[in-house]
Protein backbone atom coordinates (compact mmCIF):
# COMPACT_ATOMS: atom_id res chain seq x y z
CA UNK A 1 0.00 0.00 0.00
CA UNK A 2 1.40 3.51 -0.83
CA UNK A 3 1.41 5.63 2.25
CA UNK A 4 1.48 9.65 1.86
CA UNK A 5 3.35 11.93 3.31
CA UNK A 6 3.13 15.80 4.56
CA UNK A 7 2.99 17.81 1.14
CA UNK A 8 2.03 15.20 -0.75
CA UNK A 9 -1.13 15.67 -3.17
CA UNK A 10 -4.32 13.71 -2.42
CA UNK A 11 -6.54 15.26 -5.24
CA UNK A 12 -7.10 17.63 -7.68
CA UNK A 13 -10.44 18.46 -9.57
CA UNK A 14 -10.61 20.35 -12.37
CA UNK A 15 -14.11 22.70 -13.05
CA UNK A 16 -14.98 24.07 -16.41
CA UNK A 17 -17.23 27.62 -16.72
CA UNK A 18 -18.75 26.55 -19.82
CA UNK A 19 -20.25 29.19 -22.39
CA UNK A 20 -21.94 31.18 -20.00
CA UNK A 21 -24.10 34.33 -21.31
CA UNK A 22 -22.49 37.64 -21.61
CA UNK A 23 -22.42 38.84 -17.50
CA UNK A 24 -22.43 42.43 -18.67
CA UNK A 25 -21.71 44.26 -14.97
CA UNK A 26 -21.88 48.17 -14.25
CA UNK A 27 -22.31 47.42 -10.82
CA UNK A 28 -19.61 48.65 -7.69
CA UNK A 29 -21.73 45.61 -5.49
CA UNK A 30 -20.69 42.09 -5.68
CA UNK A 31 -22.54 39.74 -7.91
CA UNK A 32 -22.32 35.84 -8.45
CA UNK A 33 -20.21 34.83 -11.39
CA UNK A 34 -22.08 32.59 -14.06
CA UNK A 35 -20.13 29.40 -13.74
CA UNK A 36 -22.54 27.12 -15.33
CA UNK A 37 -23.18 28.18 -19.09
CA UNK A 38 -23.12 25.34 -21.91
CA UNK A 39 -21.15 21.89 -21.47
CA UNK A 40 -19.80 23.47 -17.55
CA UNK A 41 -18.34 20.52 -16.11
CA UNK A 42 -17.16 19.13 -12.47
CA UNK A 43 -19.28 18.77 -9.21
CA UNK A 44 -21.66 21.06 -8.43
CA UNK A 45 -23.63 21.86 -5.43
CA UNK A 46 -27.36 20.74 -5.39
CA UNK A 47 -27.99 24.01 -4.08
CA UNK A 48 -26.70 26.13 -7.24
CA UNK A 49 -24.92 25.13 -10.48
CA UNK A 50 -22.97 28.36 -9.59
CA UNK A 51 -21.66 26.71 -6.88
CA UNK A 52 -18.21 24.30 -7.16
CA UNK A 53 -18.53 21.17 -4.69
CA UNK A 54 -14.72 19.34 -3.74
CA UNK A 55 -14.60 16.10 -1.48
CA UNK A 56 -12.41 16.99 0.70
CA UNK A 57 -10.48 13.16 1.69
CA UNK A 58 -8.18 14.13 4.53
CA UNK A 59 -8.38 15.55 8.19
CA UNK A 60 -4.91 17.09 8.13
CA UNK A 61 -4.61 18.30 4.78
CA UNK A 62 -4.84 22.31 3.14
CA UNK A 63 -6.68 23.28 0.26
CA UNK A 64 -5.38 25.73 -3.23
CA UNK A 65 -8.03 27.05 -5.49
CA UNK A 66 -7.17 29.13 -8.37
CA UNK A 67 -9.09 30.03 -11.26
CA UNK A 68 -8.96 31.89 -14.75
CA UNK A 69 -11.98 33.91 -15.85
CA UNK A 70 -11.56 36.34 -19.07
CA UNK A 71 -12.18 39.84 -18.92
CA UNK A 72 -13.05 42.84 -20.01
CA UNK A 73 -13.47 46.28 -18.99
CA UNK A 74 -14.52 49.39 -20.62
CA UNK A 75 -13.76 52.23 -20.17
CA UNK A 76 -11.30 51.40 -17.91
CA UNK A 77 -10.90 54.59 -15.68
CA UNK A 78 -10.93 52.59 -12.92
CA UNK A 79 -10.71 48.75 -11.94
CA UNK A 80 -12.64 45.52 -10.80
CA UNK A 81 -11.66 42.62 -8.61
CA UNK A 82 -12.87 39.18 -7.32
CA UNK A 83 -13.58 37.23 -4.76
CA UNK A 84 -14.90 34.14 -3.31
CA UNK A 85 -17.17 33.09 -0.73
CA UNK A 86 -16.57 29.05 0.57
CA UNK A 87 -18.09 27.32 2.67
CA UNK A 88 -17.64 23.33 4.76
CA UNK A 89 -21.62 22.73 5.36
CA UNK A 90 -23.37 25.36 1.99
CA UNK A 91 -25.00 26.81 4.41
CA UNK A 92 -22.80 29.34 6.78
CA UNK A 93 -20.47 31.08 4.26
CA UNK A 94 -17.12 32.74 4.70
CA UNK A 95 -15.38 35.99 2.13
CA UNK A 96 -12.44 35.15 1.07
CA UNK A 97 -10.22 36.17 3.28
CA UNK A 98 -10.08 39.46 3.32
CA UNK A 99 -13.43 41.08 2.22
CA UNK A 100 -13.16 42.75 -0.92
CA UNK A 101 -10.83 39.77 -1.84
CA UNK A 102 -7.16 39.16 -3.26
CA UNK A 103 -6.77 41.89 -5.29
CA UNK A 104 -9.17 44.65 -3.32
CA UNK A 105 -12.43 45.46 -5.55
CA UNK A 106 -10.58 47.96 -8.18
CA UNK A 107 -6.76 45.46 -8.30
CA UNK A 108 -7.53 42.83 -10.84
CA UNK A 109 -8.35 44.80 -14.31
CA UNK A 110 -8.07 48.63 -15.05
CA UNK A 111 -7.25 51.86 -14.46
CA UNK A 112 -5.12 51.80 -18.26
CA UNK A 113 -8.41 52.45 -20.48
CA UNK A 114 -9.89 49.57 -22.25
CA UNK A 115 -8.81 46.20 -21.52
CA UNK A 116 -8.71 42.08 -22.47
CA UNK A 117 -7.49 39.97 -20.14
CA UNK A 118 -7.19 36.45 -18.46
CA UNK A 119 -7.54 37.24 -15.08
CA UNK A 120 -5.60 34.85 -12.59
CA UNK A 121 -6.60 33.98 -8.97
CA UNK A 122 -5.36 31.68 -6.32
CA UNK A 123 -6.48 30.86 -2.78
CA UNK A 124 -4.87 29.52 0.52
CA UNK A 125 -7.28 27.86 2.89
CA UNK A 126 -4.50 28.52 5.66
CA UNK A 127 -5.10 32.35 4.68
CA UNK A 128 -8.91 31.80 5.28
CA UNK A 129 -8.06 29.57 8.81
CA UNK A 130 -6.20 32.62 10.09
CA UNK A 131 -8.30 35.58 8.70
CA UNK A 132 -11.67 33.76 9.85
CA UNK A 133 -10.16 31.47 12.72
CA UNK A 134 -11.69 28.26 11.03
CA UNK A 135 -10.09 24.92 10.81
CA UNK A 136 -10.64 23.84 7.33
CA UNK A 137 -7.47 21.72 8.01
CA UNK A 138 -9.26 19.41 9.56
CA UNK A 139 -12.81 19.19 8.20
CA UNK A 140 -13.24 16.52 5.86
CA UNK A 141 -16.09 15.81 3.31
CA UNK A 142 -17.53 18.55 1.12
CA UNK A 143 -15.93 22.19 0.16
CA UNK A 144 -17.90 24.41 -1.39
CA UNK A 145 -17.28 27.86 -3.06
CA UNK A 146 -18.46 30.38 -5.74
CA UNK A 147 -17.33 33.07 -7.11
CA UNK A 148 -18.21 37.13 -7.13
CA UNK A 149 -17.39 40.06 -9.20
CA UNK A 150 -17.54 44.01 -8.76
CA UNK A 151 -16.56 47.08 -10.16
CA UNK A 152 -15.10 49.70 -8.66
CA UNK A 153 -16.31 52.94 -9.66
CA UNK A 154 -18.32 53.09 -13.25
CA UNK A 155 -17.02 51.06 -15.58
CA UNK A 156 -18.73 48.37 -17.19
CA UNK A 157 -16.89 44.82 -17.43
CA UNK A 158 -17.86 41.75 -18.81
CA UNK A 159 -16.71 38.40 -17.21
CA UNK A 160 -16.28 35.89 -19.43
CA UNK A 161 -18.68 35.59 -22.37
CA UNK A 162 -18.62 39.31 -24.14
CA UNK A 163 -21.33 38.73 -26.35
CA UNK A 164 -22.69 35.25 -28.06
CA UNK A 165 -20.80 35.51 -31.09
CA UNK A 166 -17.20 35.59 -28.90
CA UNK A 167 -17.89 32.83 -26.74
CA UNK A 168 -15.17 32.21 -24.14
CA UNK A 169 -14.60 30.13 -20.84
CA UNK A 170 -12.92 30.16 -17.34
CA UNK A 171 -11.84 27.11 -15.64
CA UNK A 172 -11.19 26.70 -11.31
CA UNK A 173 -9.35 24.04 -10.23
CA UNK A 174 -9.32 22.89 -6.24
CA UNK A 175 -6.17 20.78 -5.05
CA UNK A 176 -6.26 18.92 -1.91
CA UNK A 177 -2.71 18.03 -0.21
CA UNK A 178 -2.01 16.92 2.84
CA UNK A 179 -0.39 19.08 5.33
CA UNK B 1 6.24 -1.20 -5.22
CA UNK B 2 4.60 1.45 -6.44
CA UNK B 3 5.60 3.38 -9.87
CA UNK B 4 6.18 6.61 -9.55
CA UNK B 5 5.64 7.80 -13.38
CA UNK B 6 7.31 10.60 -15.21
CA UNK B 7 5.45 14.40 -14.65
CA UNK B 8 3.43 12.52 -11.36
CA UNK B 9 2.84 14.96 -8.70
CA UNK B 10 4.89 13.81 -5.49
CA UNK B 11 4.77 17.11 -3.24
CA UNK B 12 2.91 19.77 -2.99
CA UNK B 13 3.19 23.60 -0.66
CA UNK B 14 2.04 26.92 -0.80
CA UNK B 15 2.22 30.15 0.71
CA UNK B 16 0.54 33.44 1.54
CA UNK B 17 1.10 36.64 1.62
CA UNK B 18 -0.59 38.31 4.20
CA UNK B 19 -1.99 41.68 3.54
CA UNK B 20 1.45 43.65 3.81
CA UNK B 21 0.01 47.21 4.88
CA UNK B 22 2.85 49.79 3.57
CA UNK B 23 5.41 47.29 2.16
CA UNK B 24 7.20 48.75 -1.25
CA UNK B 25 4.29 51.77 -1.86
CA UNK B 26 4.64 53.49 -4.64
CA UNK B 27 8.33 51.84 -4.40
CA UNK B 28 10.25 53.54 -8.40
CA UNK B 29 13.61 51.51 -7.73
CA UNK B 30 14.57 50.05 -11.42
CA UNK B 31 17.02 47.50 -9.77
CA UNK B 32 15.59 44.37 -9.16
CA UNK B 33 14.77 44.35 -5.34
CA UNK B 34 13.41 41.75 -2.96
CA UNK B 35 9.79 41.56 -2.59
CA UNK B 36 8.80 41.50 0.91
CA UNK B 37 6.28 38.54 0.96
CA UNK B 38 6.52 38.02 4.63
CA UNK B 39 5.31 40.78 7.12
CA UNK B 40 1.87 40.71 7.92
CA UNK B 41 -0.38 37.38 8.20
CA UNK B 42 1.60 35.41 6.21
CA UNK B 43 1.57 31.73 5.61
CA UNK B 44 3.61 29.15 4.68
CA UNK B 45 7.20 28.20 5.51
CA UNK B 46 10.27 30.73 5.64
CA UNK B 47 13.92 30.69 6.75
CA UNK B 48 12.90 32.64 9.68
CA UNK B 49 9.68 34.82 11.21
CA UNK B 50 10.99 37.99 8.72
CA UNK B 51 12.74 35.96 6.63
CA UNK B 52 11.07 36.22 2.65
CA UNK B 53 12.73 33.21 1.36
CA UNK B 54 10.41 30.61 0.77
CA UNK B 55 11.50 26.79 1.91
CA UNK B 56 10.17 23.65 0.69
CA UNK B 57 11.69 19.72 1.32
CA UNK B 58 11.79 18.24 -1.70
CA UNK B 59 11.38 14.53 -1.42
CA UNK B 60 12.65 12.93 -4.31
CA UNK B 61 16.37 12.49 -6.40
CA UNK B 62 14.20 12.39 -9.36
CA UNK B 63 12.05 15.51 -9.96
CA UNK B 64 11.85 19.16 -10.45
CA UNK B 65 9.84 22.20 -8.76
CA UNK B 66 6.91 24.16 -10.37
CA UNK B 67 6.44 27.55 -8.81
CA UNK B 68 3.47 29.31 -9.35
CA UNK B 69 2.63 32.88 -8.20
CA UNK B 70 -0.38 35.48 -8.34
CA UNK B 71 0.21 38.85 -6.90
CA UNK B 72 -1.66 42.16 -7.00
CA UNK B 73 0.25 44.21 -8.35
CA UNK B 74 -0.86 48.03 -9.41
CA UNK B 75 1.63 50.11 -11.70
CA UNK B 76 1.49 54.51 -11.82
CA UNK B 77 2.72 54.06 -15.60
CA UNK B 78 1.93 56.03 -17.99
CA UNK B 79 5.24 54.64 -20.27
CA UNK B 80 6.63 51.41 -19.36
CA UNK B 81 6.68 48.32 -17.40
CA UNK B 82 8.03 46.07 -14.09
CA UNK B 83 10.07 42.82 -14.46
CA UNK B 84 9.82 40.02 -11.67
CA UNK B 85 12.15 36.93 -11.08
CA UNK B 86 12.66 34.09 -9.04
CA UNK B 87 16.04 33.58 -6.98
CA UNK B 88 16.65 29.33 -6.16
CA UNK B 89 18.79 27.74 -3.58
CA UNK B 90 19.84 24.65 -2.30
CA UNK B 91 21.69 26.02 0.99
CA UNK B 92 20.31 29.22 1.59
CA UNK B 93 23.75 30.97 -0.03
CA UNK B 94 24.49 30.22 -3.57
CA UNK B 95 21.47 31.57 -5.32
CA UNK B 96 21.15 31.16 -8.80
CA UNK B 97 18.77 33.91 -11.01
CA UNK B 98 16.23 32.50 -12.73
CA UNK B 99 16.51 31.21 -15.86
CA UNK B 100 17.05 34.22 -17.40
CA UNK B 101 18.90 37.20 -15.71
CA UNK B 102 16.40 39.31 -16.18
CA UNK B 103 13.67 36.89 -15.26
CA UNK B 104 10.77 34.84 -17.84
CA UNK B 105 10.04 38.57 -18.75
CA UNK B 106 12.88 40.72 -19.12
CA UNK B 107 12.86 43.65 -16.42
CA UNK B 108 9.75 45.72 -18.05
CA UNK B 109 7.66 42.77 -19.97
CA UNK B 110 5.81 41.82 -17.03
CA UNK B 111 2.83 44.17 -16.74
CA UNK B 112 2.80 47.98 -17.72
CA UNK B 113 2.54 49.97 -21.03
CA UNK B 114 -0.94 50.74 -21.16
CA UNK B 115 -1.09 53.67 -18.65
CA UNK B 116 -1.89 53.13 -14.98
CA UNK B 117 -2.48 49.17 -14.96
CA UNK B 118 -3.43 47.18 -12.22
CA UNK B 119 -3.33 43.38 -12.40
CA UNK B 120 -1.90 40.03 -11.36
CA UNK B 121 1.62 39.26 -11.57
CA UNK B 122 1.41 35.55 -12.22
CA UNK B 123 4.18 33.12 -13.13
CA UNK B 124 5.13 29.25 -13.51
CA UNK B 125 8.44 28.44 -13.18
CA UNK B 126 9.74 25.20 -13.61
CA UNK B 127 13.14 23.95 -12.38
CA UNK B 128 13.93 21.57 -15.42
CA UNK B 129 13.66 25.48 -17.26
CA UNK B 130 16.19 26.85 -15.44
CA UNK B 131 18.45 24.14 -15.93
CA UNK B 132 18.44 23.57 -19.56
CA UNK B 133 18.97 27.45 -19.76
CA UNK B 134 21.30 27.52 -17.38
CA UNK B 135 23.44 24.18 -18.88
CA UNK B 136 23.59 23.00 -14.75
CA UNK B 137 21.89 20.18 -13.61
CA UNK B 138 21.32 21.52 -10.27
CA UNK B 139 17.89 20.24 -9.15
CA UNK B 140 16.36 16.86 -10.12
CA UNK B 141 18.89 14.90 -8.28
CA UNK B 142 18.62 16.99 -4.80
CA UNK B 143 16.85 16.13 -1.74
CA UNK B 144 16.01 18.44 1.35
CA UNK B 145 15.35 22.17 1.49
CA UNK B 146 15.44 24.10 -1.78
CA UNK B 147 14.95 28.30 -1.09
CA UNK B 148 13.40 30.65 -2.66
CA UNK B 149 12.40 34.29 -2.78
CA UNK B 150 11.21 37.26 -5.65
CA UNK B 151 12.72 39.72 -6.97
CA UNK B 152 10.30 42.76 -8.71
CA UNK B 153 11.78 46.63 -10.75
CA UNK B 154 9.88 48.76 -12.68
CA UNK B 155 11.56 49.81 -15.80
CA UNK B 156 11.29 53.48 -15.91
CA UNK B 157 11.41 54.87 -12.43
CA UNK B 158 7.65 54.63 -12.55
CA UNK B 159 5.55 53.69 -9.23
CA UNK B 160 4.80 50.57 -8.49
CA UNK B 161 2.69 48.92 -5.62
CA UNK B 162 3.55 45.44 -5.58
CA UNK B 163 0.69 43.67 -3.49
CA UNK B 164 -1.13 46.13 -1.24
CA UNK B 165 -1.66 49.77 -1.88
CA UNK B 166 -1.63 51.65 1.11
CA UNK B 167 -3.35 49.51 4.37
CA UNK B 168 -6.99 51.30 3.56
CA UNK B 169 -6.74 48.86 0.21
CA UNK B 170 -4.94 45.53 1.73
CA UNK B 171 -4.86 42.28 -0.86
CA UNK B 172 -2.66 39.39 -0.74
CA UNK B 173 -0.81 37.29 -3.10
CA UNK B 174 -0.08 33.71 -3.61
CA UNK B 175 2.39 31.50 -4.31
CA UNK B 176 2.12 27.46 -4.87
CA UNK B 177 4.44 24.83 -5.70
CA UNK B 178 4.65 21.50 -7.07
CA UNK B 179 7.10 18.88 -6.86
CA UNK B 180 6.64 16.22 -10.28
CA UNK B 181 8.60 13.20 -11.21
CA UNK B 182 10.75 13.09 -13.97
Amino acid sequence: MAILGSSNLIREELYCTGQPGASVSSSTSWFTFNINGTNYNGARATSSTNVLQFEKQSSNSYIIMSASFPGYITPGSSGNGVRCQWSLDNSTYYIDALAEGPNHRWGLMGYGGNAARITKLMWDSRQFDLQHGTNTTAHTGNWYCYFQRANWTTDTTYWITYASGHLKYGTISIKEYLA
Amino acid sequence: MPVIYPGAPIGSSSWTTGDLPAAHVGVTTTSFFVLDINRDDETGSYTAADSNICTYTKQHNSSHLLINWWLPVYHAGPGAGTGIRLRLSLDNSSYVVDALDNGPAHGWGALGYGGNTSGTWGFTWDTACIDSFRSTSLYASHTGTVYFYFEVKTWSAEALYPITYTSSYPKYGAIELMEYAV
